[in-house]
């Protein structure tokens, strides 16, 4: 973690602005307080970290929630880490690189200076200097207050509330400007750590004598990124002032609360965007010549028809989560249709139903699914069945050796092998390959009937396609079958309810957690496999707010308290 | 909230003929029912026969008449090829060409915006535009007065015309007789009437881009192509009897990732009743033949909002299911609707063109070869002949879209 503060320190250091050195006072302080990640608390609990970079979406959310959506949030942010399949589990083993606070610091420059700007200040600072205030020193102190809470996720406390007037004035006075001084105030605090990184503040535990719980504060942000995938809103906050949070009851009216919001949807949104790694669409490319009709607009169009398929099934709808892989229903639109090859009337997205005999079933058989697991200009059963096995049912599939001759695949054009089950079998003829290929390609080439840019292909070169498969010793013809095979599988739903969890703790799987994901699955499966119900057993869980993994802390061998939704 | 619709199953469309599929999509039945094909045709011109003997030489166009009636000295000045702008804004200048702004932005899907009568006047006198003259160009956002807008007020530029003398050119027996004016048709069948390509087979740009082989891959009317629907079709090799009818598209062409029309989009009917047509035809082979049948199409390019017209059309077309259509539409084109596509082009387009509106204008009402008016008698459209080719698409019909898309 000393590298967090080196950068931090090389932020203000670089900084361009001379003043911007005030913004290093406020951060020495906040660095002897509970939010500031150090080397000691780190080692005490290695596996159970204590800090979440925020995600871009969350950085972004956060923003257009604080200050609202027209603030323009432009610059790159660091890139995220996939662990154990979710970006979400990498959060908490990030840094800060010093580019990347660098970065940070450029993108906090651009929102305070859009919040104080002429057009944004009266509503956002909502002060300013006055004849009984000239300076502005009443006016900083409000404003801080207000937004540090948002910002910080938890109130400032009166000192850095004293240390962030002092700067700000003190940066006015040499900018002979008070919102100058107070857009730099603004720019240290947006670059801080409590902003950039989800805290857990260690207490005492209220509910049991001897344990250690997070705070009200902690559990505010837990609750509101995991379910909402943005920073508390005031009643969330109100209830962690008021202690509400802490109590079952409060907890749960407030999970409760979260949930019956239309930003729910959003939360489950960004759950199976990086669940099914759909951000991966956004730099797919296709041979143009091969799939004329993929377009640049079809990989975010397909992404979004995933997403809005699972949240009009799941969440409007509030259906079985297995059903995603047997449903004939989807989100379609015009962008899409002609990859479809069917008409769409509505300008807009809309949910149809395909055909009985539509070759098309379940998530599986979308654009997203297909086309993100193939090459460039062609299909591949074996990154689909791979996909399959690792996305879908939290499996390990080995990597090919270094030196595997792919020519045979890769010829689709050789009239010896005329469709990719017959490359493959030549392929599988080397005995290294066929071991980790038995895995995956099985279930891979009953999608096969589907392009690399998941097109509906009856035959390849003249040859009708073989759509037989196998899935754990189920055998099926067809790609309806192969989605019923993934709905009857229990390490579907086990990977779902590990995933959530996974997700919502933002970290990588720790081997003393299996009994609780195994409870949370036994829980899902009693509740119909519905994910208001997972989300919401998460939510309320003790162990979700537990600061020691679960083999280590009491609170973990306590029986889960949540209510189930 | 999306709403939730049954996906148009492909047998239902055909039959309830709100929506156009294509047979691929037909799954097989018990009893075969008829298919719909659905085409956008990406592109509508006037054919031109590859043959570099049939024109004396290009006609010329208004610059180069121009240039002819300035003193030597001038002369010399801009005839060079480099000074071609030059003498574009010296012609403009020295024959009170006008081309002002009207303050309006386009209609919608690269419509012509509207301007009232009072509007225009205001406009002419404000600069100073013969009274009664100029017409809105450019998709209403200009107002034009030129040699194609008003080509009745540049008669010197009448003359220069080169016709189209080839033997072969593209077109069908229109008339049922085969007369000294008739060419032959590539594969040599005799009896074809084209006086059109006759009046303007000679200019620079239908020398050099009106033939198939360039314009083949050429997206016309991209932003309101036409749709052509062809129903009833018990077998796509050979039927007696199918339905044809032709569309506006009220959206824009659809374009591939590689920059070519794309195949199966949805594009909706426009609720425009003149760009509406319908005949009877059979399919023989794989070829549709409609009866003849009168009709527009819409001609909706980056400057014009305009039409071409024909009466008495036959569409004959080769059709690939799920792939393809590629044909011609034969008849006779008005004098009118080619008139109205000329002078939108505005001066503008006649100098990117290298043509002489006047010349071509007087070329055209020449050698009308039909309708004749009743009052004046002269022949108010003339022979042609316009090739097509088009992708296959999904119609969707006005009233579908004002039920929410559903059939």
């Amino acid at each position: 973690m000393s590298r967090l503060f080196d950068s931090l320190r090389l932020r203000v250091l670089t900084g361009v602005i001379a003043l911007e050195s005030v913004g290093a006072i406020l951060l020495a302080a906040s660095a002897g307080h509970a939010d500031a990640p150090t080397e000691q608390s780190v080692q005490q609990d290695q596996q159970a970290p204590k800090f979440r970079r925020l995600t871009e979406a969350q950085y972004r959310s956060t923003i257009a929630d604080i200050f609202g959506s027209d603030i323009k949030v432009s610059g790159r942010f660091e890139p995220d880490m996939r662990i154990g399949g979710l970006l979400a589990a990498g959060t908490s083993a990030v840094s800060l690189t010093p580019a990347g606070a660098e970065q940070y610091e450029q993108i906090a420059r651009g929102i305070a200076e859009q919040v104080v700007d002429a057009k944004h200040r009266d509503k956002l600072v909502g002060c300013a200097p006055q004849p009984s205030d000239p300076q502005g020193a009443a006016c900083a102190e409000s404003f801080f207050k207000r937004v540090g809470l948002r910002i910080y996720r938890r109130p400032l406390t009166d000192g850095e509330v004293r240390l962030a007037v002092g700067q700000t004035l003190a940066a006015s006075a040499t900018l002979k400007d008070f919102h100058s001084g107070l857009a730099i105030m603004l720019t240290t605090m947006l670059s801080d750590l409590p902003f950039l990184f989800q805290t857990d503040r260690e207490i005492a535990d209220p509910h049991a004598p001897g344990g250690r719980t997070i705070d009200a504060w902690s559990r505010a942000s837990k609750l509101s990124y995991f379910l909402w995938n943005t920073t508390p809103d005031e009643q969330l906050l109100q209830a962690a002032a008021d202690g509400s949070l802490m109590t079952p009851a409060g907890l749960a009216a407030q999970v409760d609360r979260l949930m019956a919001s239309p930003r729910f949807e959003t939360g489950v949104r960004s759950f199976f965007d990086d669940f099914l790694q759909l951000e991966g669409m956004m730099s797919l490319s296709k041979d143009g010549i091969i799939y004329p009709a993929f377009r640049s607009s079809a990989a975010p169009a397909a992404r979004e028809q995933t997403l809005r398929t699972i949240t009009a099934l799941l969440v409007a709808e509030d259906g079985d989560y297995r059903d995603l892989f047997t449903t004939r229903r989807v989100a379609m639109n015009r962008q899409l249709s002609p990859l479809y090859r069917m008409p769409h009337g509505p300008r807009d997205w809309s949910m149809v139903t395909l055909p009985e005999d539509d070759p098309r079933v379940g998530i599986l058989t979308q654009i997203s699914f297909l086309a993100l697991h193939s090459h460039e200009g062609r299909s591949s059963p074996t990154l689909r069945g791979k996909a399959v096995r690792e996305v879908l049912m939290c499996e390990h599939v080995p990597a090919p050796p270094a030196n595997v001759n792919f020519t045979i695949v890769q010829d689709t054009s050789n009239p010896a092998f005329r469709t990719t089950r017959e490359r493959l079998k030549a392929h599988l003829d080397d005995e290294e390959c066929a071991s980790c290929h038995k895995l995956t390609d099985p279930m891979g080439l009953t999608l096969d009937s589907f392009d690399g840019a998941g097109q509906f292909r009856a035959t390849e070169n003249g040859v009708p396609i073989d759509t037989t498969g196998m899935l754990d010793q189920i055998a099926f013809n067809d790609s309806a079958g192969l989605g019923k095979a993934l709905h009857d599988n229990p390490k579907v739903t086990q990977c779902l309810a590990q995933s959530a969890w996974h997700y919502a703790a933002g970290r990588a799987s720790l081997p003393s957690e299996e009994q609780v994901t195994n409870r949370l699955h036994e829980d899902f499966a009693r509740a119909g496999y519905r994910i208001r119900s997972l989300f919401r057993r998460i939510a309320v869980d003790p162990q979700f707010f537990a600061v020691r993994s679960p083999a280590a802390s009491r609170v973990a061998s306590k029986p889960s308290a949540g209510k189930e939704g | 909230m999306m709403k939730d619709m049954r996906a148009h199953g492909l047998k239902r469309c055909a039959a309830i003929g709100t929506l156009a599929v294509a047979s691929l999509l037909m799954s097989g039945a018990s009893a075969p029912q008829p298919q719909t094909f659905s085409f956008a045709l990406t592109n509508i011109y006037v054919a031109a026969y590859e043959d570099e003997k049939a024109c004396r030489s290009l006609s010329l166009s208004s610059a180069d008449l121009f240039l002819e009636t300035l003193p030597p000295a001038e002369r010399a000045k801009y005839a060079a090829p480099e000074k071609v702008q030059d003498l574009h804004k010296l012609m403009a200048e020295r024959l009170g060409f006008k081309m002002v702004p009207t303050g309006k932005n386009s209609g919608s899907n690269g419509s012509m915006a509207s301007l009232t009568e009072s509007e225009k006047q205001a406009l002419r006198q404000k600069y100073n535009i013969p009274k009664g003259k100029g017409i809105p160009a450019f998709l209403g956002t200009r107002f034009a007065y030129d040699s194609c807008t008003n080509p009745e007020d540049f008669s010197f530029m009448e003359r220069g015309n080169e016709v189209y003398n080839g033997p072969v050119a593209y077109g069908i027996d229109l008339d049922g007789q085969n007369g000294k004016e008739d060419y032959v048709s590539p594969d040599q069948t005799p009896g074809v009437d084209n006086q059109l390509i006759r009046a303007v087979g000679c200019t620079y740009s239908t020398r050099d881009y009106g033939t198939p082989k360039v314009s083949d891959n050429v997206i016309t009317s991209m932003s309101s192509p036409t749709l052509v629907q062809v129903s009833g079709v018990d077998d796509p090799r050979n039927d007696d009897d199918v339905t044809v009818r032709l569309y506006a598209s009220a959206s824009p062409l659809e374009l591939s990732g590689a920059g070519k029309p794309l195949a199966w989009a949805s594009l909706d009917v426009d609720k425009d009743r003149r760009f509406m047509a319908q005949a009877k035809g059979k399919i023989r082979d794989g070829e549709l033949i409609t009866e003849p049948f009168d009709l527009q199409v819409r001609l909706r390019e980056q400057i014009i909002d305009s039409y071409r017209e024909l009466r008495q059309a036959r569409i004959q077309a080769k059709i690939k299911p799920g792939e393809a259509i590629e044909g011609g539409i034969y008849g006779y084109h008005t004098v009118a609707s080619i008139e109205d596509g000329y002078h939108q082009s505005t001066q503008v387009g006649a100098n990117l063109t290298r043509m002489s509106c006047p010349a071509l204008i007087k070329a055209v009402r020449h050698y009308a070869d039909a309708y004749p008016d009743p009052k004046t008698g002269r022949n108010s459209a003339i022979s042609s002949a316009l090739r097509f080719k088009g992708v296959p698409a999904f119609l969707i019909m006005p009233e579908q879209l004002a039920h929410g898309g559903q059939p």
